[in-house]
């Protein structure tokens, strides 16, 4: 069973638009794939999140889970992260995890207990009473990953899970990873630290024009060299800004 | 699950408005409405206890739809563009379970800041010895409940000053009907009366009545609930294939 297919994915920012964000994208997350997505900025790597997710409605194409379409059962064994932290007035550090596993169904006395641990593992224990406003990037990006793993889903999809978290963070975040593909858990994320691909994902692929190019993730210099060719490439027939400079 | 979730989205509504501090903005409202009570004192005692009873819940009722219509047209736009739809999304919640949740934490808002005003309200009038009967007051919070309602019906579909534009209108709207039903009522022609009548049945509008006077009752509570029921319908109908074709 795959946790996740994507069969001939298309997606326009708009109806009136003629280019295809994501133009008949293929994609399949087995058991204990880490799958890394890189591109250039602007190469439609939330859009392609979101659209798996269904907070995008797709144009084309068909996006199934475990073998099945996206349901309220199906979202418990998903954990999400967003590139942006949801904005909600005024709410604790402590609050906002209690919240979502409230949502994931935990319920009793013993929850404010469990959030904490959560926190604990991510580091944020000490800044459960801060406000959701006052945290840095990489403390979000830490939250972010301590709501994921408070359900244990089985198929992570992370939108830009490491950006601004500091060396430790990136050791929870790694381990963390480490610990998923041991439980045969799939994880898609995506980021812009391709250095640290090798040491991260088992796959990765680079989303340009539309399409994902696989590479080899333990070939750390190909990847460099395809990733930075896709960046340019945009910046010259997409923008024209190479050509003007 | 349904349930739990409502409970959830309605639970964290009512906590966000209070964070907003609008309850505190209503007690400096009514202190200021306590300090110009010695004012009217050269009012018969009569006349005062009633310009009193309906300047007082007149007030909390203007108030409350200002209330309504702020929070009514901003909260789910806001939610959108805040991230906090997608958050409710990926989490196992029902598209029904987030708008109803946020529509009742909502009306649960507004009839406790409604309990606070009438109840320091119904306060003064024991303190003075006068009577106000409690039933057309209730009809009229029901009234800003309906009018909650149908902000959050076309809150997805147009932007806010729209939406408050609407809200108005709506009011007006069904202030006019109110009158028009009372003018027909005495009229002598047989088939205004009877348009009126399926006009007031099919669409909601406010009753006139005398805060004061003894014409309030369960009517009054019925009607509102049909109102309610009417609207509520028609909210989560259009609000869910809104949000359906808008953020999936």
């Amino acid at each position: 069973m795959s946790y996740l297919t994507v069969k001939g994915l298309e997606k326009r920012y708009c109806e009136s638009q003629k280019e295809l964000v994501i133009a008949g994208l293929d994609l399949t997350l087995e058991p204990g794939d880490i799958y890394c997505l890189l591109g250039a900025n602007g190469s439609g790597k939330t859009t392609l999140l979101k659209t798996i997710l269904g907070l995008y409605p797709p144009d084309k194409g068909q996006v199934l889970f475990f073998d099945g379409p996206l349901t309220n059962k199906v979202k418990c064994e998903i954990g999400y992260v967003s590139d942006t932290l949801p904005r909600f007035p005024a709410m604790k550090v402590g609050e906002f995890m209690e919240l979502s596993l409230k949502l994931y169904g935990h319920r009793g006395t013993g929850i404010k207990d469990y959030a904490a641990t959560c926190l604990n593992k991510v580091g944020l224990y000490a800044a459960r009473e801060k406000r959701l406003s006052d945290l840095s990037k990489g403390m979000e990006r830490r939250l972010g990953l301590a709501q994921v793993m408070s359900h244990e889903p089985d198929l992570l999809i992370l939108d830009e899970p490491i950006e601004g978290m500091d060396v430790e963070g990136l050791l929870v975040f790694e381990n963390y990873l480490y610990q998923c593909q041991e439980k045969k858990r799939a994880v898609l994320f995506t980021t812009h630290l391709y250095t640290h691909v090798k040491d991260l994902a088992t796959r990765v692929g680079i989303l340009h024009k539309g399409k994902i190019i696989e590479k080899d993730a333990q070939d750390q210099e190909t990847v460099n060299w395809s990733l930075a060719t896709c960046v340019l490439e945009k910046r010259m027939y997409d923008e024209g800004g190479f050509l003007k400079c | 699950m349904l349930t739990q979730n409502i409970n959830i989205l309605a639970g964290l509504t009512v906590k966000e408005l209070l964070k907003r501090r609008v309850l505190q903005v209503l007690f400096l409202l009514f202190a200021f409405f306590l300090a110009a009570l010695p004012l009217w004192k050269h009012f018969s005692p009569e006349t005062e206890a009633t310009f009193l009873a309906e300047f007082g819940i007149g007030l909390v009722g203007f108030f409350l739809l200002m209330i309504s219509v702020i929070i009514g047209s901003d909260m789910i736009p806001r939610d959108l563009e805040e991230g906090r739809t997608a958050f409710f999304y990926t989490h196992p919640v029902e598209k029904t379970a987030y708008l109803l949740g946020r529509l009742l934490g909502c009306w649960a808002f507004l009839a406790l800041a409604f309990a606070i005003l009438i109840g320091l309200l119904k306060t003064l009038f024991i303190i003075k010895g006068w009577h106000v009967y409690f039933w057309p007051a209730s009809f009229l919070f029901v009234k800003y409940v309906i009018l909650t309602a149908f902000l959050f019906c076309i809150s997805p579909v147009v932007e806010r000053f729209s939406a408050v534009f609407l809200g108005l209108a709506f009011y007006f709207f069904a202030s006019s009907l109110s009158t028009l039903s009372h003018l027909a009522a005495e009229s002598g022609n047989l088939a205004l009366r009877l348009w009126i009548t399926i006009a007031g049945s099919l669409l909601p509008h406010f009753e006139i009545f005398d805060v004061t006077g003894k014409g309030a009752g369960w009517v009054y509570i019925m009607k509102a609930l049909v109102y309610g029921l009417w609207f509520t319908g028609l909210f989560v109908v259009l609000t869910f294939f809104t949000l359906r074709r808008k953020t999936q």
